[in-house]
């Protein structure tokens, strides 16, 4: 068994207890346990003051972890001086949402600021510049300023500085929230790029599961400080376990009709309702149709969506039987045998 | 009245030479500290990248204090120091002296205020890249904030013309002494008009440069 490139064990961050707050202590992350591979993309999901950026910066140590430890590359990180985590951090790449791209620098002066650091002579930097921002596809900016660019670009940039000193790890604290649809498609197929060319393991904090269904190999989600669940995204969009990672994953699939659709559908559709599971080891066409010849029934679909995760399917459709009580019976029965099946009542 | 400009006009030159000197002298040496007690105000308070809440009241208190104290006063209250270091209390040097002092501290916070303004973001970045906060410090603050930093140096700059017409008060030469002796205790109205004319071009051409330097750094 390989060790994990980053492990959290037992992890977490309490703020505010440095005295003069007077003991209002807030826990931020409670025993986070997580376990990142090399060259896996894993994405942590969670709703505004979950605790994501703060999980995040205890890669890089930007924040401490306050109890249980984080190690790097087996690198135990919670207790080292800040001298030695300047040297780990040129190994851990961050992205932003809001870009924190320098405005006194050109795309090439913020791209070439962590190669100053990191101490490369001024030819090498030029040449790592060139290379990066020709990777990124940005190669024409190299003089303007950030004001300059649009968001999809700045970010660019921002990927770009990321990358500047080869680093095992990158970071992207929501990085796509800033952008619009297109653009956010457009980061997230070069971060993909960055994991599949460069072997750099990405950590991906959103709270767009969306984002996560694009790259995600695993996801952990976050609530009130804890991992209330993680495993293999495939996995997780298949079977969310809590209720919150269903809300998520519903977001995505929007398979499921909410209580304004319902009310609209039921004035439409005066037969009983089903909600059908949909994957491609969950069949429903072959009892669907038989409906009418089998079972006497007539089905309509109502509502529903099917989404793509890596090479499967998966979503959920609605469909109105109509037919008598009975016969309805026995093709819900028979349609259960294949999937999950949900009367709406 | 005629006004004898053939025995005012040497007198004049040193003068303006001498409010130049002074206030020349003023922005480098007080511009420099102020610059220095600005990023030390800024750097320590808490959450900043070399916070220090101890250094930081101290400081904090310090500049509180010297700020509000009216030039006039000031000049007079410094004595004992201006001794000590100049070893007079009277004329162009012993005035200048007390002009770096107040300027300092008054440099200080406007240097803290502009960077206050610097997005924590950007910092955050530069940590994330191992950036120590010398590097920060020296790399990024001064440049992110150069803009504003600009306009906030033209502005002490006309109320350094305005402080060092005071040093006067303690023989320090210069316009405001000029003005004083030979036009207003003479009742010559012409002379201090002058006085006053040469000031106006003095802060005029001051405050041009300083929003062409700083639009052009600002790119706007």
């Amino acid at each position: 068994m390989s060790t994990p490139l980053i492990e959290f064990r037992g992890a977490g961050k309490t703020f505010g207890t440095g005295g003069r707050s007077g003991g209002k202590a807030v826990t931020a992350l409670d025993g986070i346990d997580l376990s990142i591979e090399a060259g896996e993309i894993y994405a942590v999901i969670g709703h505004s003051g979950a605790g994501k950026s703060t999980l995040v910066r205890l890669i890089n140590a930007l924040e401490r972890a306050t109890s249980g430890s984080v190690l790097v590359d087996g690198v135990d990180i919670t207790a080292l001086p800040e001298r030695r985590l300047r040297e780990i951090r040129l190994g851990i790449g961050m992205v932003f949402q809001q870009f924190n791209l320098m405005r006194s620098r050109t795309v090439f002066g913020n791209v070439a600021y962590p190669l100053k650091i990191a101490g490369w002579a001024k030819a090498d930097r030029e040449k790592r510049v060139a290379e990066l921002l020709n990777f990124v596809g940005i190669a024409d900016k190299a003089w303007q300023y950030p004001d300059q660019l649009s968001g999809g670009q700045k970010q660019r940039v921002g990927i770009a500085r990321a990358l500047a000193t080869n680093p095992k790890i990158l970071l992207a604290d929501e990085s796509t929230s800033a952008l619009d649809p297109e653009t956010t498609g457009e980061v997230l197929r070069l971060l993909k790029r960055v994991n599949s060319e460069f072997g750099v393991t990405i950590v991906v904090i959103t709270h767009e599961m969306e984002v996560v269904r694009e790259i995600a190999d695993r996801v952990a989600v976050l609530k009130d400080g804890k991992v209330i669940e993680h495993g293999p995204v495939r996995t997780v969009f298949a079977s969310p376990q809590e209720p919150t990672t269903q809300r998520f994953v519903e977001t995505v699939l929007r398979a499921r009709p909410d209580d304004d659709d319902l009310s609209r559908i039921r004035e439409r559709h005066p037969g009983r309702l089903v909600i059908a599971k949909i994957s491609d080891d969950r069949r429903i066409g072959s009892v669907l149709s038989e409906a009418s010849s089998r079972y006497d029934v007539r089905f309509e679909v109502v509502h529903g969506g099917v989404k793509e995760l890596g090479s499967t399917s998966f979503g959920s459709l609605t469909l109105e039987l109509i037919g008598a009580d009975s016969a309805v019976d026995r093709l819900i029965a028979d349609l259960r045998t294949t999937t999950d099946v949900e009367e709406l009542v | 009245m005629g006004t004898n400009w053939d025995n005012l006009r040497p007198i004049l030159l040193d003068a303006v030479g001498q409010t130049l000197w002074m206030v020349a002298a003023t922005m480098v040496v007080g511009g420099f500290l102020g610059l220095l007690l600005g990023i030390a105000l800024y750097s320590t308070r808490p959450g900043g990248i070399l916070a220090n809440r101890p250094v930081h009241t101290v400081l904090n208190v310090l500049v509180n204090i010297v700020r509000p104290i009216p030039f006039i006063i000031f000049i007079t209250a410094i004595g004992p120091v201006t001794i000590a270091v100049v070893g007079t209390q009277l004329g162009t040097t012993a005035a200048t002296f007390a002009l770096i002092c107040a300027a300092t501290f008054g440099i200080s916070r406007i240097v803290e205020q502009n960077l206050v303004t610097i997005d924590p973001g950007v910092i955050e970045a530069a940590r994330a890249m191992g950036a120590s906060p010398w590097r920060i410090i020296t790399t990024l603050l001064v440049p992110e904030a150069l803009g504003p930093l600009i306009l906030g140096y033209t502005f002490v700059f006309v109320a350094v013309v305005d402080m060092s017409a005071v040093a006067g008060a303690i023989g320090g030469g210069g316009l405001g002494d000029f003005a004083i002796v030979y036009g207003y205790q003479r009742f010559n109205w012409g002379v201090t008009a002058v006085a006053v004319a040469i000031i106006i071009v003095l802060v005029q051409v001051a405050q041009f440069v300083g929003n062409r330097l700083a639009r052009r750094v600002l790119r706007r």
